[in-house]
């Protein structure tokens, strides 16, 4: 029962970094259907992007936990600066080549992005600053121990993707946005500004990936230049398991798919964890391709 | 119009001889200016060329959207490798008999079988997905097979020496024993070594030179197997899939039969190039950038590069892919960056690819067929 | 009546989240005859040519090509048994030749595999030529043997329609059913189109049409089934169908 608690906390904490990721791959699924492959790695950027601020700042002699809010935001600006520039190279000039170019497009981005990273941070493992952490704090309800650092990573997590669900649901661009996510045609025949609604996605996304990027460095502390693959794969795979292109969906997904890892990584063995996760995908595409909370469209023929 | 097309029908004839010609002097000409390291860079780019032909028929022909292709390539590579240096003992209702310890060309004819039963077992459940699920799905079973072979299905006992291992079965009806379990049976994390090199009527492929060679045959064999299946009743039916799924239907083309054609060919010859793999290099290991999701994506974007569907597509693209990094060796660390840089690029000033399918299309048979016709 | 049916749709009913796209559909189509089928946008008119070609599983009823019960049969096998079809959008092969969209119509009757083809085999080689003989001459029944080698997506749009007309009729069916050929076409096109469709019946080819364009309709034939809702409201000569009281109603304001 210890190992079940504390397990389903350890999953909800992954599967949040998760949706923070899974939320860029869904926006610029429902809007473009494309799967944007360089998002992993603008996830990544946005982890090293963190971790060069906050030494940045270490070495000018500032040391307090409240740096990271700054530090967040900055990557987050740069790292969306860097989406855009995505959408600009990689899809804006293929958007009507078809499905596979801009594919490999952004397969060719991720691999910029990932050896752009390799040559500036050295292909090994780096550290978050130890001299920056979160309080050491801990909540101990009977057995299971909440860290603050986990604690707040859920809180943020969570407020993020409301903001980015009220954007949705509420204000004007958001509108816009879920208009050209229906129809691209109509919704440029009805006014829309249909680039700068994909321009949107663009930032929003890479900004949430950042943020992810930050809170796993935060987390674990430690990272590589390696990490975007294998995290992006995995948020992918929460969107597609939410329902890809369908926002709540996302975020579920990646909680579904946090929780199931580490149960998996607690009851089985954690080096059978990632395949498990693979087969759950698999069985889910096969029952219920739409995802857990995606709609069913049916082809006109 | 006739004229036209003979024209270009003989072009393309002398393209291809002289394409031949210049792949069976090569060595030749390394040799003699004495570059080993560039002979094998070629035998790599020959295994590479059988992998983008082998997605481009599942990809380039089916359009079945396959990011998994990697998972056959290594259950080629390690069924070669388990067939050579592993022995198995087998029990069945009282009958034993003896399994593994065999040279490279058994192994290799066992490993094309095997890898088309594990891309059959592999496509039968996911083939009505569409699309992207369809990638997705098979991304998830090559990362599957991929942690197989890296947590290795049983444990291998420590030390460099270890009795017989029951690793299936009972022993009534069937009975499964391990001879030689040091090292497990897919080794894992660190793969498996020692495994030899081809042998043929006492004739040993033991250097980048003679391999070459070696790897240009199957290239050979691959080739022809496409180009008569490209202008055939199956390689229309598979275009007609990629096309339209709903029509091809309507035109009385079964889809599944067809799809799973499609993977079952395609896996088996992924297969024959990690057999090839294997043999080459005597040692092999789950890296991800070897067998795993890395190499999937390199062979998808050989196809997308070269030109989807498309059989000097592929050879160009797999120069690319393959070369480009080489080309670059004196930035050692920012070779792959040149890649990416010129996938970008590529897609963004020929998103068709180098040489389109479309242009080549025009095949001779129905050259032969007009001019008879009009 | 029976014997001289070539397809008979008894019952049939399919339902997509609870609306009746078609509800309880009695039909029958003579053979060699030129059957119509009309009716408001959403009628059920392309669900019916989706439940005959196997598309779609019906919820209930049955459906008989001649004697035999199609219901539930995939689409593939349909289109052996002798039943082929276009479609409402046009569904060509857009990046194959005019004459490789036809050849696909050869598919169904003809048998090499794999192994046959990599061999190459006399067999394979004569199937070769037979299909190469019968695409040629369905284009050059529709009048497109000097599209042949050009690419479908390429194709001004009535050659289009044309063309899938000409694939469909490679598959040699008995019955082909047609989806609105002659939707977006011009006057001549349509025109050109009627004519056609004596030609193909001269062939011994029934033909089941759905179609907007009343003069089609009218024009050629003989026999029309007219929907709303989903269910069939009037059936008759095109002289009845023109006067019957419903079928005005349900095209309130139209001129039929």
């Amino acid at each position: 029962m210890e190992l079940f608690a504390q397990q389903i906390l350890n999953g909800l904490t992954i599967g949040a970094f998760y949706a923070l990721i899974a939320l860029g791959y869904t926006m610029v699924y429902g809007i473009l259907k494309q799967i944007n492959f360089a998002h992993g790695d603008l996830f990544m950027f946005g982890a090293y992007l963190g971790m060069t601020f906050l030494n940045m700042l270490i070495g000018a002699g500032l040391v307090s936990p409240w740096l990271i809010i700054p530090v967040c935001l900055a990557s987050m600006l740069l790292v969306s600066a860097l989406g855009l520039l995505l959408e600009r190279a990689a899809y804006r000039p293929l958007r009507n080549a078809g499905r596979l170019p801009p594919i490999v497009s952004t397969l060719g981005a991720a691999i910029i992005l990932q050896n752009a990273v390799m040559l500036l941070y050295e292909p090994r493992f780096r550290w978050y600053p130890e001299k920056i952490s979160l309080p050491a704090w801990s909540l101990k309800i009977y057995s299971i121990q909440i860290t603050f650092t986990q604690l707040l990573l859920l809180f943020l997590s969570f407020t993020f993707m409301t903001f980015l669900y009220l954007f949705i649901m509420k204000t004007k661009w958001g509108i816009a946005m879920r208009a050209v996510s229906l129809d691209i045609n109509t919704a440029k025949l009805m006014g829309i500004n249909v680039n700068k609604a994909i321009e949107i996605t663009f930032i929003i996304g890479p900004a949430l990936g950042a943020a992810g990027g930050i809170m796993v460095g935060l987390y674990y502390r430690q990272l590589i230049f390696t990490m975007g693959w294998n995290y992006g794969l995995k948020a992918f795979t929460a969107a597609i398991l939410g329902g890809i292109g369908n926002v709540p969906g996302a975020v579920l997904g990646g909680i579904v798919l946090g929780l199931l890892e580490s149960l998996s990584a607690g009851y089985i063995a954690s080096c059978w964890k990632d395949a498990i996760a693979f087969f759950v995908l698999i069985i889910i595409l096969l029952i219920r391709p739409q995802g857990i909370l995606g709609e069913k469209i049916a082809e006109k023929i | 119009m006739q004229k036209k097309y003979s024209i270009l029908k003989s072009k393309l004839a002398i393209a291809y001889l002289l394409t031949f010609i210049l792949f069976l002097l090569l060595p030749i000409v390394l040799d003699y200016s004495n570059n080993p390291y560039w002979i094998s860079i070629g035998v790599n780019y020959l295994i590479w060329i059988i992998l983008g032909l082998a997605m481009n028929i599942a990809l380039g022909y089916a359009g079945l959207f396959q990011l998994g292709q990697a998972g056959f390539y290594a259950v080629g590579a390690y069924v070669v490798a388990i067939l050579n240096v592993k022995i198995f003992t087998f029990v069945i209702y009282g009958i034993t008999f003896k399994i593994g310890g065999y040279s490279f060309f058994p192994s290799l004819l066992i490993a094309l079988v095997i890898s088309c039963i594990v891309g059959y077992l592999f496509s039968r459940p996911i083939l009505r997905l569409r699309g992207d699920y369809l990638c997705i799905a098979t991304i998830g079973l090559g990362e599957i097979i991929r942690y197989i072979l890296t947590n290795d299905l049983i444990n291998a006992p420590p030390g460099d020496y270890a009795p017989p291992m029951k690793i299936l079965g009972t022993g009534k009806s069937l009975l499964i024993i391990l001879d030689n379990p040091v090292g497990g049976l897919t080794g894992g994390p660190n793969g498996i070594s020692g495994i030899a090199r081809p042998e043929i009527l006492g004739f040993t492929f033991d250097t980048p030179f003679k391999y070459y060679y070696l790897v240009m045959f199957f290239v050979l064999l691959v080739l022809f197997v496409m180009k008569r299946l490209e202008n055939s009743r199956l390689g229309r039916a598979w275009t007609y899939i990629r096309e339209d799924e709903t029509a091809a239907q309507s035109m009385g083309v079964d889809i599944v039969h067809y799809k799973l054609l499609a993977f079952i060919i395609s896996a088996g010859i992924a297969g024959i190039a990690g057999g090839l793999y294997a043999g080459r290099y005597t040692v092999i290991s789950p890296a991800p950038d070897v067998f795993g999701f890395g190499a999937s994506v390199l062979m998808f974007c050989i196809v997308v590069l070269g030109g989807i569907g498309s059989i000097p597509g592929v050879l160009v693209g797999s120069l690319g892919l393959v070369l480009l990094p080489e080309i670059f060796r004196s930035f050692p660390e920012a070779r792959y960056l040149f890649v990416g840089i010129a996938m970008l690029l590529m897609m963004i000033f020929r998103p068709h690819g180098l040489i389109p399918g479309n242009m080549l299309s025009f095949n001779k048979k129905y050259c032969d067929a007009c001019s008879s016709n009009t | 009546m029976h014997a001289q049916a070539i397809l008979n749709i008894k019952n049939l009913t399919k339902s997509f989240g609870g609306v009746k796209a078609v509800d309880n559909i009695i039909m029958s189509i003579h053979e060699n005859e030129m059957a119509g089928l009309i009716g408001p946008n959403g009628a059920g008119k392309t669900t019916i040519f989706n439940l005959i070609t196997g598309i779609y599983v019906p919820d209930n009823g049955r459906i008989f090509l001649e004697d035999r019960d199609i219901t539930g049969v995939k689409p593939h096998k349909i289109t052996g048994l002798g039943i082929s079809r276009t479609f409402q959008t046009i569904r060509l092969f857009k990046n194959l030749t005019a004459l490789e969209n036809v050849m696909s119509g050869a598919h169904n009757y003809s048998y090499s595999g794999l192994i046959t083809s990599i061999l190459r085999t006399r067999n394979q080689k004569k199937e070769e030529k037979m299909i190469l003989n019968e695409a040629y001459k369905w284009l050059d029944f529709m009048n497109l043997a000097d599209k042949s080698n050009e690419l479908a997506k390429n194709l001004p749009y009535g050659i289009q329609r044309k063309l899938e007309i000409a694939r469909a009729l490679a598959a040699r069916p008995k019955l082909l059913i047609l989806d609105e050929p002659a939707a977006g076409l011009n006057e001549t096109e349509s025109n050109e189109i009627i004519k056609v469709f004596h030609k193909i019946r001269e062939k011994g080819i029934t033909i089941l049409l759905i179609e907007h364009d009343m003069k089609v309709v009218m024009g050629s034939c003989s026999r029309i089934f007219v929907l709303d809702f989903g269910s069939l409201i009037a059936e008759g000569t095109p002289e009845e169908i023109q006067k019957n009281d419903k079928v005005i109603e349900a095209y309130l304001g139209q001129e039929i």
